[in-house]
């Protein structure tokens, strides 16, 4: 077995240097030149226990950088100590806390020793908290991302009350309180930004069983009690609405893609390491769950997020909007015929096409004037080669609640024009 | 210039508590105001009245370290450690000091010698690193979640055998004519250690956790009762699990036989540091290998012994594995003086050697150490 020390305790040199991007060679930042040491004055032996607050782990493993950073070598052990105290179960914290006690010792170990048949596991493992760490340690402060927006975001209604967004290539959530005014400016608060797990092959979910996440925008649907799920969903799920329409006309198979906690031997998992779902820690869950009006929320899944200024509005949507205004100006005047070439040839829904939706779809239009035209609760978009817009819709002329409010559409350029390729409730 | 020190520190500056205030205290809070010119003022002036004054002296070489004068507060506090070499707090500032010169085989020089004015820190130092590597094991284990699947090797950790002398009982104390410095005793509780057969020929051995208070080593008068700080609750440790927790002491011979039979048991015990010490060089334990050496130990060619540990450091850490065997051991023993001679079969992964050794020791409290090694 390789030594821990050194696999580990690169990442520590690595991550006190300030760097953006791994050194080529670890060895590198051991050359950086000596600085002279330097010592503290101390009149009583002081023995100050680490207190913790922070109530995540990560913030505790960031503290401990922060005291290896500033040379307090005995405070990181003390503050790793208590961290796996408090979180047992949290491996990152272990490994840590086994590095420095091993720094710490005159005759630090290299590596444990193990049996053929269980090395492959600890060594995959060990690699997999490498990454943890990471990803953990290198994701963008909060801080950073004020002022900016998931790209993916055109509009948001005031109604719809979060947004949500994944990125994979650094394994985190954001979560995102809907701050948008009646001038209809997008303005978005960042509650939550937190490290999740995806699938262990990565994102881009084709078919059932590939262990991929999908990528695009998703909507949540319902809620399932922990109580009510096996011990790997930890806390509780929200489930995804995978596969969408465009996932459903690419044929993309596979179900019950869901935002989920963790099991309770781990208080998180691998950067890459679920059937697709998208996973954090119980605690993250649990305050999810615990926030009113979580239900349609859009969660946006990428490898890698765009982000934008918020209040900038993209390029593609001052594109869209005309099409769209004059689509819900057409459709308020219950005129069939002009409402025709909206519909793309390629429509679908339930796997039947236009031919036999439109009869359906222009009944749904035509008759008596509804007093209020819809009301648009929600743009997104996102470009896979193909670009897709996602509008989510409310009626306000629906007084029956068993009736549905919400009606959702999706829209994608054909020569240079956008075309609904599905339209149906939610 | 008047000085208000009490405002000047923010203390609650009752004129009673400035009155209270020994010349040291008042040089530490200027030290800790940050009033180093100051501070190194009181200094000089109290050592004038007194300056054997060994806090005075320490807090001069405090002052001056912190002023930046490093070369100063180095031979400030050096000098105090040639004066008081039982003042662990000099040598660490010592190890500090050269550490900050960047001379960091100086600086854990210093450091070691810190810790070994109280030898049992340094056992304490060595367990506690030794629990260190071992936790982090575990640690590694629940990380990498093969909890239970890691093999074991346990760390050999040392049980104390005696106590500091000036620990002991007072009488006994005085009893001790030299000023014997310590030593720590290494003691292998694990069951690998070598079970010297000789059990009948071992004093009584009380292992204090497995004996009822009532029947202590001070209870049974031990066979190594030539001295009177045998009796002392210095307690000898059973070195080999053979010696299953010694039940009551057994009625002891008479005292004429226990002079044969200290000689014997002094026989086994030189064998068994002389084994020691050959398994700790094997093992490239530099830490019971070097305290297998007395304080009084001559180094070869004049060498310091500074300057000699540390080449036996570099020449043993740097092997792969080492090798040495002890054969056709013989050993004459005359009082608390001893001689071991023997052929020493030396093996390394570059070197292979034979050659006779000669091994002087004394007896140090209970434990017998070298001080001088040849090769004839």
């Amino acid at each position: 077995m390789p030594t821990l020390l050194v696999t580990t305790f690169g990442i520590t040199v690595w991550l006190l240097s300030d760097r953006d991007h791994l050194p080529a060679s670890v060895q590198d930042s051991f050359k950086a030149a000596p600085e002279p040491m330097r010592w503290k004055l101390e009149f009583e032996p002081s023995a100050t226990a680490a207190v913790i607050n922070a109530k995540d782990p990560e913030t505790l493993v960031r503290q401990i950088y922060q005291h290896l950073g500033e040379g307090e070598r005995a405070q990181a052990l003390d503050t790793a100590r208590a961290m796996t105290t408090r979180f047992p179960t949290f491996q990152l914290g272990q490994l840590l806390y086994a590095d420095l006690l091993n720094i710490s010792s005159l005759q630090p170990i290299e590596g444990v020793d193990l049996d053929a048949d269980t090395k492959p596991s600890a060594m995959r493992r060990l690699e997999e908290l490498v990454m943890e760490a990471k990803r953990r340690m290198t994701r963008p402060a909060p801080q950073a991302l004020e002022g900016q927006v998931p790209a993916a975001v055109a509009y948001l209604a005031s109604q719809q009350p979060y947004l949500a967004a994944v990125d994979a290539s650094r394994s985190r959530l954001y979560w995102f309180a809907n701050r948008t005014g009646p001038d209809g400016r997008l303005k978005l608060e960042l509650l939550k930004e937190t490290y999740v797990s995806i699938g262990i092959n990565g994102v881009g979910k084709v078919k059932e069983g590939d262990g991929k996440t999908p990528i695009g925008v998703y909507f949540i649907q319902k809620n399932l009690p922990g109580a009510t799920l096996p011990d790997l969903f930890g806390s509780g799920a929200l489930t995804l609405s995978f596969p969408n329409a465009v996932d459903a006309m690419r044929n993309k198979t596979g179900s019950g893609i869901w935002l989920h906690g963790t099991p309770s031997a781990q208080y998180s998992r691998a950067p890459e390491a679920t059937d697709g779902c998208v996973v954090q820690a119980n605690a993250e869950m649990e305050d999810l769950l615990r926030l009113p009006g979580w239900r349609m929320t859009p969660v946006v899944i990428a490898e890698k997020l765009d982000w934008i200024a918020s209040g900038q509005v993209p390029t593609v949507y001052t594109q869209f909007q005309p099409t769209l205004d004059q689509w819900l100006a057409d459709r308020q005047n219950g005129d069939a015929e002009k409402l025709k070439p909206y519909y793309s040839q390629r429509f679908e829904r339930d796997a039947l096409d236009l031919s036999h939706w439109w009869p359906k779809l222009a009944q749904g239009v035509q008759g008596p004037r509804k007093a209020k035209p819809l009301e648009v609760v929600s743009v997104l978009h996102w470009n896979d080669g193909e670009e897709t817009m996602v509008v989510t819709m409310s009626d306000p002329n629906i007084r029956d609640k068993r009736q549905a409010v919400y009606l959702r559409t999706y829209w994608q350029k054909e020569a240079g024009q956008w075309k609904l390729v599905f339209e149906g409730p939610t | 210039m008047i000085l208000v020190l009490p405002v000047a520190l923010g203390l609650a500056g009752a004129m009673t508590a400035q009155a209270a205030l020994t010349p040291q205290d008042n040089i530490k809070q200027a030290i800790q105001a940050g009033q180093l010119d100051q501070a190194l003022k009181l200094v000089q002036q109290e050592r004038q009245a007194s300056p054997k004054d060994v806090q005075l002296r320490f807090l001069e070489g405090v002052v001056q370290a912190q002023q930046g004068q490093t070369d100063k507060a180095i031979e400030t506090f050096k000098k105090l450690t040639e004066s008081n070499p039982e003042l662990s707090e000099a040598y660490n500032n010592l190890g500090v000091l050269y550490a900050s010169k960047g001379k960091l085989e100086e600086s854990r020089a210093s450091l070691e010698k810190a810790l070994l004015t109280h030898p049992s820190y340094a056992a304490a130092h060595r367990n506690l690193s030794d629990i260190q590597s071992q936790l982090a094991k575990q640690t590694y284990a629940k990380a990498l979640q093969v909890d239970g699947k890691v093999k074991n090797n346990t760390p050999q950790l040392t049980l104390l055998g005696s106590m500091a002398p000036h620990k002991r009982a007072p009488a006994q104390a005085l009893a001790q004519a030299a000023p014997v410095t310590a030593v720590p005793v290494a003691a292998p509780i694990a069951p690998q250690a070598p079970a010297p057969a000789a059990d009948t020929a071992k004093p009584a051995i009380a292992v204090p956790v497995a004996v009822p208070p009532g029947a202590t080593a001070a209870a049974a008068p031990a066979p190594a009762a030539t001295k009177p700080a045998a009796a002392a609750p210095a307690v000898a440790v059973a070195p080999t699990p053979s010696a299953p927790s010694v039940s009551a002491p057994k009625p002891e011979p008479k005292k004429e036989d226990a002079q044969p039979k200290q000689a014997k048991a002094d026989s086994t015990d030189i064998r068994n540091a002389v084994l020691a010490w050959a398994k700790a060089w094997s093992q490239k334990d530099m830490n019971r290998y070097l305290g297998a050496y007395a304080s009084s130990f001559t180094p070869p060619d004049k060498m310091s012994r500074t300057k000699w540990e540390s080449d036996r450091r570099t020449r043993i850490i740097s092997k792969k594995t080492i090798s040495v065997d002890v054969n056709n051991l013989k050993i004459e023993a005359t009082g608390n003086k001893a001689t071991a001679r023997f052929q020493q079969i030396y093996e390394s992964d570059n070197f292979k050697g034979n050659s006779h050794k000669t091994l002087e020791m004394v007896k140090q409290g209970e434990h017998w150490l070298i001080t001088r090694e040849t090769v004839n």
